[in-house]
Formats: structure tokens, C-alpha cells, sequence
């Protein structure tokens, strides 16, 4: 069975946020929540400044801190080493949120894209209400997209939590993540680390990683390498 | 990074009911043994326990995101997590409670099988005691919490509150029942049974308490980045919740107050008022502990 990881090379990635927003658009991911995302920070002091760019996901840890706290076993390790999450198990108590140290784990706290559900209109008599806007669509929503819906819930309801599942309904057809695919600089690559021939260890052994939080011991399977 | 805040104060309020509820139910144990004068405190404290986790138990389903969902948590469980642990504890524990309640009410906690409900229901009860420390030390990332001072300290607390609330709830329902209590140490002392006197286990447990907020403090301060990054959030953003509501009103006056009741010793209505006023202040203390605690343990560690 693949151990499926991913390396990013922090040389490559320009920081455009392009696999923020279309982790979004592959998996539904509602407002205020990024599945995949990024960190930044600037640092120094004028003339000596360093603009730092790094883009996360859930770490997909061999030894993950939220299946561990799970009471109900709704998080749970795949035969492939993804951390996925039942979401028809879970019972909303957050114990994930509060063990992951990564902050991958969001909750849905209200109900999602509540803005199609919404009847103001911005402008009155002028504009469609987001309401009129999906109930053109066959869909929960205009955006949205089905193939989410082949391994996890297409929409995740209010009350339980959501994480990246590292595209598991594009892994199984062959395809690589949608992070992977629409990052225009080749920054992120995915395989599978117990394939010595895979691209990413080919990667791992020319280069020195890092990875974010290892002092934690969770095991993380995203590595970082040509930090700069 | 999601800087979403994951439990409310409903935690806490489950935190504070479940551990008074526990400290209640040891309480009642340790006063069974001390024969007839201490009916009426046994009496309380076992109605009191059952009652308390109930409640807190309440407050926490209320807390899911899908609270229909709570009964799930008994046949889908993971035996690596300790919020599962709590399920099994909890329901053991709030059976256990009742059924000895029951038998108390009944007149028959001395007979029969009355022993075995009084054992595994203290087991039962310490275990949810050390349960609720452990269910925020678990978590790896929260500075604050991940620690083994911090179960000792919730755990100590939990027996304070619930012998204080006991002694609360004493004083409420009768004038005359607050003093019962020092009445009822005064003619155990003259029984020449043991003595039993609140103030006595009062102090030790706060002495016990403090010396876990010590080791706590000073392991934080000299841990690791991730620890002082916790402590410097409480005691930088909720100083006076700390020092003054949970350590000054909840440890040391407490601790004084318990400190004066020994020296004042059968003095009846001296001792009584000390006790009641004592009790109170480790009520609000023990609340306002384990909320800071909660609260600004919740804080992610920046990752980078």
C-alpha cells in the first residue's frame, strides 16, 4: 500500500496563493476555512528584510494527535496513510480541533455558504439574492463541485468538522492533488514515500528538509525543502 | 492558521460540575466511615454527586456540534482517546452515584451490596477526577495543558469544590445544619471517634493543591518554547483571573481561613463561619481556575 505524502519546495513557490483558493474550489470548502493554505512573515529590520512565504495543508501525520482524541473513531488513518474523517460519525465535540497543533482542523460552526441560503439582495429590485442565484443551479451551490462528493460529504453539515483529505476522490483515479495540479510553479509535488523511486524521494535525498511542528511527534508527512 | 477558540465555557462548567460532583461522592465515602454523626453530610454529599455530573454531562452534550449524536460515543469508541475514556468513566461513575444515593435514601448503604457500589463508585470517581486533567493534558500543542502537573492540580480542585459545595449546600438548607457540621465534629470528639474537621482536610488539600501550582508554574517557566509560549499568554492576557481568582481567593485565603479554623479549633460558631466562608471561596476560586485554564489554553502555538 502507497504511503502518499508531499515534499514543497519553498524556492519554487512564488507565494501567489494559487492552491489556497483552488483547494477551495475542489472541495467545497466554505467561507472562512482553507484546507490548504499558508503562512507568511516578514522578518528583520529595514534595510535587512526577509519576506517568508509557507504553504500548509493537514500534515497527514503517521502518528496524527487528532485520530488519537477522537471519541468516536470519526477520524481515523486510511490504508494509503491519509488522515481522513467520517463525517457521518462525528459528533461535533471538537476534540480534534483541540489535539491537532497545526490548526488544519476547522469546524462548522454555522451553516456552510450560508450566502446561497441568503434572500437580501445587495441592491434591492437590482440584484439577484444569492438564494435566486442557486436555485438556477442543480447543486447546493453554483460553484459547486460533485466529484468532492465520490469519498466525503460534498458539503460538510453544520456541527462537525472538516480537513483536507489531501484530494482522496483524485488520489484513487490516479490523479494528484488539486493543490499539486494548479500550483503554476511545480512547487508542490505528491507520491508516495515508500516507493524509493518516487518523485518525492528523489527530492528528500537531494535535498535537507524540514517539517513544520516535528518537535510535536506527530509525524508529519509534509516535508519542506531549499528553505531560504 | 485556524485561530478558531474550539470549547466555551460550557467545558468549563462540565469541568467544574463533574469534579465537584466527584469530590462530593468521596466525600460521602470518607464520611460513611466516620459513623452517625456524619449522616446528614454523607446524605448530602451523595445526593449532591450524581446530581452535579449530571448536570455538567448536560452542558457538555450541549456542546457538540450534533448533540443527538452524544449516545454514539458508547459502542463508537476509540480506546486511544481519553475524551472516550470519559464517556465510560462518566456513565460508570453516574450510575454507580445513583444507585448509592438510592440506598441512602433508603437506609441501606450499610448492608449487602452497598460496599461493592461504594468501592468501584470511588474508583469510578477518581477516575473522572484524573480524567478531566488528563483530557487537556493530552493535547500536544497546547503549551499550557500538556504537562503532569495540570491533571494533579484539576484533580485537587475537583476535591475542594466538591467537599466545599457540600458544606455550602449544609449551611443553606438550615441554619442549624452548617453548625451541625462543627456540632457533629464536636460530639465526635467527644465520642472519641476520629475527628473529623473540615478545616483539617481542607488545608491539606490546599497545601497539595499549591504545591501542584507551584511544580506547574515552574515547569512552565523552565519548559520548553512551546510551555512558556502558554504561560506567557496567562499570565500576560489573564493576570488577574489567575493570580487573584484562582490562586489568592481560591488557594491562599482558603488556605489561611483553614489554617485560623485549626487553631480556633471546637470553637462552634467561630469554626462554622470559617468553614462556610472558606467553602465559598474555593467555589468561586476552583470555577474561575479551571476557566482561565481553559480558556487561555486554547492559544496554537505559532508554528512558525
Amino acid at each position: 500500500m502507497p504511503n502518499y505524502a508531499m515534499v514543497i519546495d519553498l524556492h519554487k513557490c512564488a507565494g501567489c496563493g494559487a492552491c489556497a483558493i483552488t483547494c477551495k474550489n475542489e472541495n467545497n470548502v466554505p467561507e472562512g476555512m482553507y484546507w490548504s493554505n499558508y503562512i507568511h512573515r516578514t522578518r528583520g529590520k529595514f534595510p535587512n528584510v526577509r519576506y517568508e512565504f509557507v504553504p500548509t495543508l493537514c500534515n497527514h501525520c503517521e502518528d496524527a494527535p487528532c485520530v488519537k482524541a477522537c471519541p468516536v473513531g470519526a477520524m481515523y488513518k486510511d490504508e494509503n496513510g491519509l488522515t481522513l474523517h467520517n463525517p457521518d460519525k462525528c459528533i461535533g465535540c471538537k476534540a480534534c480541533v483541540q489535539a491537532d497543533p497545526y490548526g488544519v482542523i476547522y469546524y462548522n460552526e454555522e451553516k456552510p455558504h450560508n450566502f446561497w441560503s441568503d434572500k437580501e439582495e445587495a441592491i434591492e429590485k437590482g440584484t439577484s439574492s444569492g438564494k435566486e442565484v442557486k436555485e438556477k443551479y442543480d447543486a447546493p451551490f453554483p460553484f459547486y463541485n460533485p466529484d468532492r462528493a465520490k469519498t466525503y460529504a460534498g458539503v460538510r453539515p453544520k456541527g462537525i468538522v472538516e480537513k483536507c483529505t489531501l484530494c482522496d476522490h483524485r488520489i484513487k483515479d490516479g490523479d494528484v492533488p488539486y493543490c499539486v495540479a494548479s500550483c503554476p510553479s511545480g512547487a508542490r509535488v505528491f507520491g508516495d514515500l515508500d516507493d524509493p523511486k518516487s518523485e518525492i524521494n528523489k527530492l528528500l535525498n537531494k535535498y535537507s528538509y524540514f517539517k513544520l511542528g516535528e518537535n510535536f511527534g506527530t509525524k508529519p508527512k509534509v516535508f519542506y525543502i531549499r528553505e531560504f | 492558521m485556524n485561530s478558531f477558540v474550539p470549547w466555551d465555557m460550557r467545558v468549563t462548567i462540565d469541568l467544574f460540575l463533574g469534579g465537584m460532583g466527584i469530590g462530593a461522592f468521596l466525600l460521602a465515602l470518607v464520611a460513611g466511615y466516620l459513623g452517625e454523626p456524619y449522616r446528614l453530610l454523607k446524605k448530602t454529599a451523595a445526593i449532591v454527586s450524581p446530581i452535579a455530573v449530571c448536570t455538567g454531562l448536560l452542558f457538555l452534550i450541549s456542546e457538540l456540534g450534533r448533540p443527538g449524536r452524544f449516545i454514539t460515543t458508547l459502542f463508537n469508541n476509540n480506546s486511544a482517546s481519553v475524551m472516550s475514556w470519559g464517556v465510560y468513566l462518566q456513565t460508570g461513575f453516574v450510575i454507580f452515584a445513583v444507585v448509592y444515593a438510592l440506598l441512602i435514601l433508603k437506609q441501606r448503604d450499610d448492608e449487602g451490596i452497598a460496599g461493592l457500589i461504594k468501592w468501584v463508585g470511588g474508583l469510578l470517581a477518581v477516575g473522572v477526577g484524573i480524567y478531566h486533567g488528563f483530557l487537556l493534558s493530552s493535547n500536544v500543542g497546547a503549551g499550557l495543558w500538556n504537562n503532569g502537573a495540570l491533571p494533579i492540580m484539576i484533580f485537587v480542585s475537583s476535591l475542594l469544590t466538591g467537599i466545599s459545595l457540600v458544606v455550602v449546600i449544609n449551611a443553606a438548607i438550615s441554619t442549624n445544619l452548617a453548625s451541625s457540621t462543627a456540632a457533629n465534629e464536636a460530639a465526635a470528639g467527644k465520642e472519641g471517634s476520629t475527628l473529623f474537621n473540615i478545616n483539617l482536610i481542607n488545608a491539606v488539600l490546599l497545601v497539595v493543591e499549591l504545591i501542584a501550582v507551584l511544580a506547574w508554574l515552574f515547569t512552565l517557566a523552565r519548559g520548553s518554547q512551546i510551555m512558556s509560549f502558554g504561560l506567557n499568554n496567562l499570565l500576560s492576557n489573564y493576570p488577574v483571573q489567575w493570580w487573584l481568582g484562582a490562586v489568592v481567593v481560591g488557594i491562599v485565603i482558603p488556605l489561611l481561613l483553614s489554617l485560623y479554623g485549626l487553631k480556633v479549633g471546637k470553637n462552634e460558631q467561630e469554626s462554622t463561619t470559617i468553614i462556610a466562608a472558606g467553602a465559598v471561596l474555593i467555589l468561586i476560586g476552583g470555577f474561575v481556575l479551571k476557566n482561565v485554564i481553559l480558556v487561555a489554553g486554547q492559544i496554537k502555538y505559532p508554528l512558525f
